[in-house]
């Protein structure tokens, strides 16, 4: 059990330019389940790796528990790592891949054997303690990895897209699991991936990284709610949030966001005063899909609405996505299939003035 | 059965109309005339080229077991009597059986050696970066393109100031270094395309280098191994100038100094039929070796030629 620091970690390769990790500084409490998610190259798993000591620290320092580890061989920092290809030694039986790291360690034999079976009993591998890895099956081999991991009484789970090799169906009951697991076990646990789904349904608190920066660090449900910024708010959330460039218009003391192509909606009033610096200049407005609500299904104030045509419908029976033109902004709206709409309709569709979100262009903060 | 040409009758229409065309077609593209004539000629010059290995091989065994009047008189007769005692002679007489063993150790030892060595070179090549990485790796690829011939001159010296000049370990150790570029370019491509996430996954669990080497990569580079050591046995066993060169005690003679010892002495004591024997006590342990290993060596090849 342990926390774990980043405090001002960079990591640079050779005399490439950009740092592949920048200035990165973050606490993972002791026993949290943290996901770093991010898209491909953005640095999450160069962060990891840097934990478990498969990369070197080119800046700043590494925590783990009480010790700084930047120049501890990775034996010695006591962490587990399960790998997105398991990395399960494919010459030993399944028992001895399990008792590798024990061995390795110098674990009496019978208190190797007896964790060894309490791993596989846990995870429900025990009936192939005696086979070669060649002959499991993908959810097996999963389980052996992370039976591997649990036998060794780390401090610290490292889970690297444990989950991206397994079929759709697999891969939400694994996910079940080992958040079952992490109740069960209690060990901190640091999980990449970039699925975002996978991040908000398994991270007590999620940490999202675009191009080796740290973007926001937080809980599943204030990510959503509270996005740091445009990257955020578009990486959280299916189908991702709309954006829309749009002028801040003063007009009789309201508050309209337009832009040339003919778009033009009356901003609530709730969100006037931050947004009265940004008067006669342009900011990026988010609307999320699942807020955006046909007129006649909306009981506010009626006249924050935005007049669309409906382009596309896509309907999935539990609910339709539909495609909305607006001048030359395109929308995406996530609506109850009840909603009748056709192709080319003109409709009006608006949301709740908490549900608006504004973006500085330049530097693509959050207007709070 | 008496039902079956009903049954073929009744689904024979839907089959023409669904099946056999592409079947068809395949054939059609496949085995045109042109077709038939290449594979003819191709076979042909396959079963001559076999012939022209086999035969001497065939006509060498059988003549193992004639007497010398035999094989002088009728070269392509079936021998009368089965002249077992040709081994005998070629074994002790001719000293075959001390040169087998001469060679069994030379050879063991520069197959040993050089999976060894070539192995470790290989590992470090492909998996560590270091300064002077691809350099050290072109030169020993260099040494692929390098003629022994022009080597034998300063080799001769090298091993002459080493003091090993007719000593098996000095046949050893050059074997070794005459072995090392080929066998360090293969198992290159075979160490550099095994995952790298099993040996980071060694070394999270607590292994050290020596570990992750010996006991992950190795084992898993094993019919890349396999196969190199075939292929060196096969190559060190037939050897011939390099023990000529720098092994003239003739206590320390090679199978291939020794045959040629023999073949020498004909001219003084015509024991072809010991020189057949000889031939053939020499050929078996290879033809034993990759009778048994054949697959294996295909197998690592090709495995190695895959991945790399």
């Amino acid at each position: 059990m342990a926390r774990v620091i980043f405090d001002g970690v960079f990591k640079r390769y050779g005399n490439s330019s950009a740092p592949a990790v920048t200035d990165l500084s973050m606490e993972i409490h002791d026993r949290e389940f943290l996901v770093l998610v991010g898209p491909s190259g953005c640095g999450k798993s160069t962060a990891m790796r840097m934990i478990a000591g498969l990369e070197e620290v080119s800046e700043g320092r590494i925590i783990i528990g009480d010790r700084v580890v930047n120049d501890l061989p990775p034996k010695d920092r006591n962490v587990a790592m399960v790998f997105q290809s398991y990395a399960l030694y494919p010459h030993m039986t399944v028992r001895d891949n399990l008792a590798y790291p024990l061995k390795l360690r110098k674990v009496q034999k019978a208190e190797r054997e007896r964790r060894v079976l309490e791993a596989a009993r846990m995870l429900e591998i025990e009936q192939f303690l005696d086979r070669k890895p060649k002959a499991l099956s993908g959810g097996q081999r999963q389980r052996v990895a992370l039976g591997r991991a649990v036998v060794r009484d780390a401090d610290l789970f490292l889970m690297d897209e444990p989950l991206s090799n397994l079929d759709a169906k697999l891969r939400v009951q694994t996910r079940a699991e080992l958040i079952k697991l992490h109740d069960r076990v209690q060990t901190t646990t640091i999980y990449v991936t970039h699925d975002q789904v996978e991040a908000m349904t398994m991270g007590d608190r999620i940490a999202v990284m675009s191009l080796g920066v740290l973007q926001q660090l937080d809980t599943p449900q204030n990510l959503y709610d509270k996005p740091a910024n445009k990257f955020v708010a578009g990486f959280i959330g299916s189908p991702s949030m709309n954006f829309v460039d749009v002028q801040i218009e003063d007009a009789e003391g309201r508050l309209y966001a337009t832009n040339p192509g003919g778009f033009r909606m009356r901003i609530p009033d709730s969100r006037g005063a931050s947004l009265a610096r940004f008067k006669g200049e342009t900011v990026t407005l988010g609307i999320r899909p699942e807020h955006l609500v046909e007129r006649n299904h909306f009981g506010g104030n009626p006249e924050t609405v935005l007049p669309v045509t409906v382009d596309v419908i896509e309907l999935l029976g539990n609910e339709s996505f539909i495609y909305l033109n607006s001048g030359n902004a395109v929308l995406t709206a996530r609506m109850s299939p009840e909603v009748k709409v056709e192709r080319g309709q003109k409709i009006e569709v608006t949301a709740e003035p908490d549900r608006f979100y504004f973006f500085d262009p330049k530097t693509d903060a959050a207007v709070a | 059965m008496a039902t079956q040409p009903t049954q073929i009758s009744t689904t024979a229409p839907v089959q023409t109309a669904v099946v056999p065309t592409p079947r068809r077609r395949f054939r059609r593209n496949h085995m045109a005339g042109g077709d038939y004539a290449f594979l003819g000629i191709s076979q042909f010059f396959l079963l001559v080229w076999a012939l022209l290995v086999i035969l001497p091989l065939v006509w060498m065994v059988v003549s193992a077991f004639k007497t010398d009047s035999e094989i002088l008189s009728s070269p392509w007769s079936i021998p009368a009597a089965l002249q077992f005692d040709n081994f005998v002679r070629a074994w002790n007489d001719a000293r075959i059986g001390r040169y087998i063993w001469n060679t069994v150790v030379v050879v063991t030892g520069g197959v040993v050696g050089t999976l060894i060595v070539s192995s470790m070179a290989a590992y470090a090549l492909s998996r560590f970066q270091f300064p002077g990485n691809r350099f050290l790796y072109y030169l020993f690829v260099a040494g692929l393109m390098f003629p022994t011939f022009l080597a034998l001159v300063p080799l001769y010296f090298v091993v002459d100031g080493l003091g090993m000049l007719g000593t098996k370990h000095g046949l050893i150790l050059v074997y070794i270094a005459y072995s090392l570029p080929f066998s360090i370019f293969f198992l290159h491509g075979f160490f550099k395309n095994l995952p790298g996430d099993l040996a980071e996954a060694a070394v999270i669990d607590g292994a050290g280098p020596y570990r992750v080497f010996f006991q992950i990569m190795l084992p898993l580079a094993r019919s890349g191994l396999i196969a190199m050591a075939i292929f060196n046995f096969l190559g060190q066993w037939n050897q011939y100038l390099l023990p000529l060169v720098l092994n003239a005690e003739q206590s320390n003679y090679v199978i291939a100094q020794g045959l040629q010892a023999l073949n020498l002495n004909q001219g003084y004591r015509s024991d072809w039929s010991a020189l057949f024997a000889g031939l053939t006590i020499t050929m078996v342990p290879m033809l034993v070796v990759y009778i048994v290993f054949q697959r294996r060596l295909e197998g690592g090849l090709t495995a190695g030629a895959l991945k790399g």
